[in-house]
Parts: C-alpha cells; structure tokens; sequence
C-alpha cells in the first residue's frame, strides 16, 4: 500500500509543471554604509578588537537579505568565534610566517639564511592555502541556514589540495589552457560536498563545455600581441626616438588591459556556466544574467568606487549582490519538508588562515 | 493594540515552516500550530536575530546551537510588543527609536574623522617617539643593512684607497668628542644623485653625485655631521615605526593582518624615499652644526654647500625635483639663514680642519667616478 502511495505521489510530481523559486536581495547600500561606518569607529576605539565582531554584523546584515522565494538566509557566526579562530590562526600560521617573511631582513640575517626563510614561508604558504580555502568554506557555511536548517561542506584539505595543486601543475604544462578543465573540477569537487541539511548539492559541468569560450575570451590579449608585434616590426630599422620610448608602456598598457578583459569574459562565462550546472536534490539552477548587463555592472562600479573615492564600496557589494540574486531562480520541485537538519561542526581556524591570506568566498 | 499576529514556526529539525498565530502575553509569547498545539516562549529565552532594518521580517530565536525559531513578517509587531511590555521588550528592537540610531551613526563618521585626524597627527608620531628608544641598535643595524644593499648595491660602492681614507678621517674627526653607540659607516655609490641617506643603525650612503658637489672636505663633513645626527637620534628609525604604526592601523581597520608587518618591513627597503619631519630636519641641522663646531670644522663649506644647491635649484626651478637632497630637506634658504646665525654666535676655526684633504679635495672626490 505504502509503495502504491509513494509511486503515485511521483507520478504526480512528474505531471506537475516545474516551479520556479526567485531569488532576491532586499539590502541597501545605505544601510550597510552605516553598518560599516559604526563597526569603524568601534574597531578604532577597541584598538581593532571590534573588528571581529563588525565582520559578523555585515554578514548578518548581507546574509538577512538574501530572499529565496519568501525565506531569508540567516548567518549564525559570531565575533567571538571569529577572535579565538584569529588568535589559533595566528599561532599555527601567522606568527611562523611572518617570522620566515620578515625576520632576516629585521635582523640583517645572512644571504642564505634569507633564501631558507623565504623558502620556509611559501612552504607554508603552500600547505595552509588549501586549508584556509576549505576552513573559510567549512566555517561560513556551517554557520549559514535557511529555515532554521544549516547548510555544510563537507569537503577535506588534503583532497582538495590534490585537485588544486594537481590543476597548477597541469595549467603549467598546458601553458594556461588547462584553466576551464581545472576550475571545473573544482567546482565539482565544492558542490559535490557542500549539504543543505542532509541534501547534497551537484555540478554536472565539463571544463571541454567552456574550454572554447576560454580560447575566445583571449582575443583581446592575441590583439594586444599582434599590435606590439607589428609596432616591433615596423619600428626596428629606425633608431630609438623619444616618440619610440613613449611606445613601450603604451603597449604594456594596451597589453595589461587587455589581459583584464580577457579575465572579464572569461569569468562572465565561467559564472554563467557553473550557476547554470549547479543542482540541489531535485532543482537546477539557473541565471539570465548577460554579458552586457554584467559588463555594465562591472564598469559602473568601478566608476562608483572612483568617483566616491572608495566610499562607495557598500553601494558597489548591494548593487553586484542584487543583479547576480535578480537573474537567478532554481526550477523544479524542491520539497522543503524532506530537508531535515545535519548540521555540522567547525571552527573560525581555516576562516581567520583564509582572512590572513586574504582570500575571500563570495555570495555573488 | 493588536495582540495576535500571523507567523511562521520553524522547529530546527526540518525545513517545514508551520504557519502561526502569535499572541502577546505579559511573560512571553504563546504559539499556537495550525494543529492547535501551543507552545510558550518566555521573553527571557528569546533573542531577535533579524529585523532591525527598513521592513525586514522579525525573526526571533529560542535555543542555543540549532534553535528553533519564529518569523513574524508584519514589522509592526515588534512596535505593537513595545508598547504591550515596554519593560520587557527592552531586549528586542524598537523601531521607534530608528532615529536615534541615524543620528548615532552620523556621530560614529563624524568620530572616525576626527579619531583619524589626531591618530594620524598627533598619536603616531607621539607613541613612535615612546617606542623608538626601546628599539635595540642590533635590530636598527639589521634594517640598515637590508636597505643599504638596496641603496647602494656591492658592485656600486666606490672602493677608491683615498676617498675612503678620507671618509674615515673626517668620520674619526666628528666623533672624537662624542660617544656614540654606533659604529658609523660610509658608503659612497656611483650614482649620479645629489643626495646622502643615513640608515638605521650606522651606516651612511653618499651618492656621487652629492660628493662630487662638494668643494671642500668641510662641505661633506657637515653633510656627514647632519646625517650622523639622523642616526643617533634614530630619526630612521621613528619614521619607521611611524609608518608601520600607520599600516596596523590600517590593517586593524581593514583585517589585514600582514599588512602592517609588510608593510613596515618594505619601509627597510624603501629608505631612499623616506622624509624626515620638519623637527626631526632642524634638530639634524642644529645638532650638526653644533658638532662641527664642536670638533673645530669649519661650518663654512656646508652654508657654502647649501647655497650652491640652492642656487642651482633656482636655475632649475621649471625642472621639478632635480635635486633630491633639495626635495628631502625643504626651506633652504631658512636652513642657511639659520646655519649662518649659529655660526656667528660660535668662534671660526683658526685652521682648516682637513689640511691636506682641502689641497687635494678636486682629485679626490672624483675618485669614485666609474669606480
């Protein structure tokens, strides 16, 4: 009977039309602006303790905002978790690595003592990269619900420093075209081990997909060759003139530039395709957004942040959070009421590595 | 006053959100389930985690690790709970109060202005005079020696037998009446800069373009005299601090933590750029003027050395910065004046303090000229 009953609610499900779940950010530039007016002075009045706590209050703030069809996210993590996790940070990693960065030149060390120090350093460097990469994912995620359930990731260092490193490896044979290959794994690797209660979510992405979009995004950079190839050419039987002086950092220009547009179109593809292959249990994901919208967001941005001499920065987060959650709805049938609650452990540790290597995991 | 609202329960264990009716009551609030369950939640159990901005819905939370939790999307249930049990409402989020809170935040900015205004002007170079004394000379030497490899790399240094002889002549000469804890060193650099650079810790860099400007050995020891002042009154190494200070400050405010360690370490390298404060410049003046006159050179051929860069600087003034001694040591002309005034009030020297250097002083000092 009770099978009867179960595979006529899944026939009924298969007739349904397929749903569609908005996504939304409800924040202001205003409001986080004030947020992170306020954490200022009391980190300067705290001599910079406060800063831990100002970093949960601007989650809790951008988190709360985030709509998914008439749910909020919500971010549990506290200042006080993220100062214990700095302090172990510091004690494990920091304080040896700056040691092994700064020490010979403070103390005037000796040439190879130098060279051993600096060795040392990118030795760690090496092994707490992957370590704060999964830790800052771990962390923030296991601290992250929606409807009271926390979302996990449950991923491991040593795994994903094998995939990481092995994609380094071979983006160096491949003199960079492994890239689209090697982003895709990881990708697989992050989604394939990040939960929502007790679902998983999924990639189904190929690097070969975008492997021909990543050749294309590199046209400005082959223009940018071809340029400084013909002016060689065309200038060599001439002596050096001043006018040919100027020349040389035109093109290193034209070529930085031009290297910067390239890792535009190429991230616009890479976002697009890997929002578009992610799925959660029984929905897929998907986003409208268009390489000219993106673009305008890019580029109006950054005129934000220029004219407002940085201060616009909030306004700058609010407006890229709202045009990546505005494209973005998940289609299928998700039954909340089957997601129950696995939440996981973790601490601040790999977060705090994550902040002192500067490296950061963003929403959009 | 409304007293029951519409909300939504969520139990922690599943995703399901359960729809609910909220009713105020003096202790707590009852929830009571679609399927009629009611459950009380006293107000000192719960704490409100959302709804604190613009109409976002109230959330409020019971339970420590996974709680369970209530939304009540009508904002204006927390203003209806104030005014049901102000008392105990203290712990929840006044909307009416929202005010107060613009008003607060326009004072945090206003705060943070003038917070960094005095930091910056008055609290770093303060706290940087404090520490720079408790800062061991082993520790200064290491800085130094970092950046003299940057400034004056092995293969540039002039090695000529008799421009080092007499650099350490005049070196002896100026420090004969003074003790002092450094063992100072000079290097002179085939680079065409009118410019010399004292280190943290002893050493000095001339660059040749500085020496070779100089028409008496008087002139460079008084070029000396002022950089050893830098040295002893670690003028270095308070910049230093100063800058690093800056940098943590920055770093505390933006959580980058190496920065300011970075940052203060890149300062070793970077000396060639750095600039003494006005104070710190008048007191290497004073300071070195008295000892020259203290050791009996004649501060004659420093004012003479000034005033031909100065004089130079003014047949250049469209070229910007061409000198750089010039452009690290500003208000010339106010530095000679105040040189000359120092020199008349002290008797002149009755002999040259470098006899034979002064006859041979032309030769010399282009023995550094391609090495």
């Amino acid at each position: 009977m009770k099978e009867e009953a179960n595979m006529e609610e899944s026939a009924e499900k298969a007739t349904e039309k397929p749903k569609s779940y908005y996504f939304t950010f409800c924040g202001t530039g205003g409001t986080l602006f004030g947020i992170q007016i306020v954490n200022l002075f009391l980190i300067l009045v705290t001599f910079g303790i406060y800063y831990f706590w100002g970093k949960a209050r601007v989650r809790k703030y951008i988190w709360s905002q985030i709509d998914i069809c008439g749910d909020r996210l919500s971010y549990q993590g506290t200042g006080k978790e993220t100062f214990f996790g700095w302090l172990k940070a510091m004690l494990i990693f920091g304080i040896p690595f700056l040691f092994f960065q700064n020490a010979p030149q403070l103390l005037g060390a000796p040439f190879p003592v130098t060279i051993i120090c600096i060795i040392m350093s990118f030795i760690l460097f090496l092994i707490f990269l992957p370590i704060a990469m999964i830790g800052m994912r771990k962390y923030r995620l296991s601290r992250t619900a929606l409807r009271g359930i926390r979302f996990s990731f449950r991923g491991r260092w040593w795994e994903f420093a094998r995939i990481f490193y092995g994609g380094l490896g071979l983006m160096a044979i491949t003199l960079g075209f492994y890239r689209p290959y090697w982003d895709m794994r990881i990708n697989a690797y992050i989604m394939q081990k990040t939960f929502f209660g007790s679902k998983r979510f999924d990639f189904d992405g190929k690097g070969s997909d975008l492997f021909g979009r990543y050749v294309l995004s590199f046209i400005p950079v082959v223009f940018a060759i071809v340029l400084t190839f013909l002016t060689i050419i065309s200038h060599i039987a001439t002596p050096l003139s001043r006018s040919t002086m100027l020349l040389i950092p035109l093109l290193m220009f034209i070529f930085v530039i031009s290297f910067f547009i390239s890792q535009f179109i190429y991230g616009y593809f890479s976002k697009k395709y890997t929002w578009n292959h992610m799925t959660f249990d029984t929905v897929r994901f998907q986003t409208t957004i268009t390489f000219g919208g993106y673009f305008w967001l890019y580029i109006s941005n950054l005129l934000l942040l220029m004219v407002t001499l940085g201060f616009g920065l909030p306004w700058v987060k609010v407006r890229t959070l709202r045009y990546v959650m505005d494209h973005l709805t998940l289609n299928g049938h998700l039954d909340m009421a089957a997601i129950v609650q696995d939440a996981q452990l973790s601490t601040a540790t790999g977060e705090e590595i994550g902040g002192f290597l500067e490296l950061d995991m963003d929403l959009a | 006053m409304q007293t029951t609202w519409p909300g939504y329960y969520l139990d922690g264990k599943t995703a399901d959100k359960e729809p609910v009716r909220v009713e105020l009551s003096i202790n707590g609030l009852k929830l009571t389930l679609a399927d009629g369950t009611a459950i009380y939640w006293s107000y000192q159990e719960i704490r409100q985690v959302a709804g604190f901005y613009g109409n976002d819905p109230v959330r409020f939370e019971k339970g420590s690790d996974i709680p369970e939790i209530l939304i009540v999307e009508d904002h204006e249930f927390l203003i209806h709970l104030h005014e049901f049990t102000p008392q105990k409402a203290q712990r929840f989020h006044n909307p009416a109060r929202r005010s107060a809170r613009f008003r607060l935040t326009l004072l945090a900015a206003v705060a943070v202005a003038a917070i960094t205004v005095f930091v910056y002007a008055w609290g770093i170079p303060f706290a940087a005079s404090v520490i720079t004394p408790y800062v061991p000379v082993a520790w200064e030497a290491g800085l130094g020696k970092s950046a003299l490899n940057v400034l004056a790399p092995e293969d540039h240094r002039c090695r000529n037998p008799k421009l080092t002889a007499a650099l350490q002549q005049m070196v002896l000469r100026l420090t004969e009446k003074e003790k002092i804890p450094y063992n100072i060193s000079i290097y002179v650099t085939d680079t065409n800069i009118v410019n010399a650079v004292a280190l943290p810790g002893g050493s000095i860099v001339v660059f040749r373009g500085l020496l070779e400007k100089t028409k008496s050995p008087d002139a460079l020891a008084g070029v000396l005299a002022h950089e050893i002042q830098h040295i002893t009154r670690r003028h270095a190494t308070k910049r230093i601090i100063a800058d690093s200070s800056t940098g943590l400050i920055l770093s505390a405010v933006s959580g980058d933590v190496t920065g300011a360690v970075v940052y203060g370490a890149k300062i070793a390298h970077n000396l060639a750029m750095l600039s003494y404060s006005r104070k710190d410049e008048e007191e290497a003046d004073r300071e070195g003027m008295k000892m020259l006159l203290s050791v009996g050179i004649d501060p004659g051929g420093l004012i003479g050395f000034f005033e031909s860069l100065q004089e130079k600087d003014a047949k250049n003034a469209n070229v910007p910065r061409v000198l750089k001694y010039l452009a690290t040591h500003p208000d010339t002309a106010e530095r000679i004046a105040k040189m000359k005034a120092a020199a008349a009030a002290s008797p002149r020297p009755s002999s040259p303090a470098f006899p034979r250097l002064e006859r041979e002083w032309d030769r010399i000092k282009k023995g550094c000229k391609g090495k």
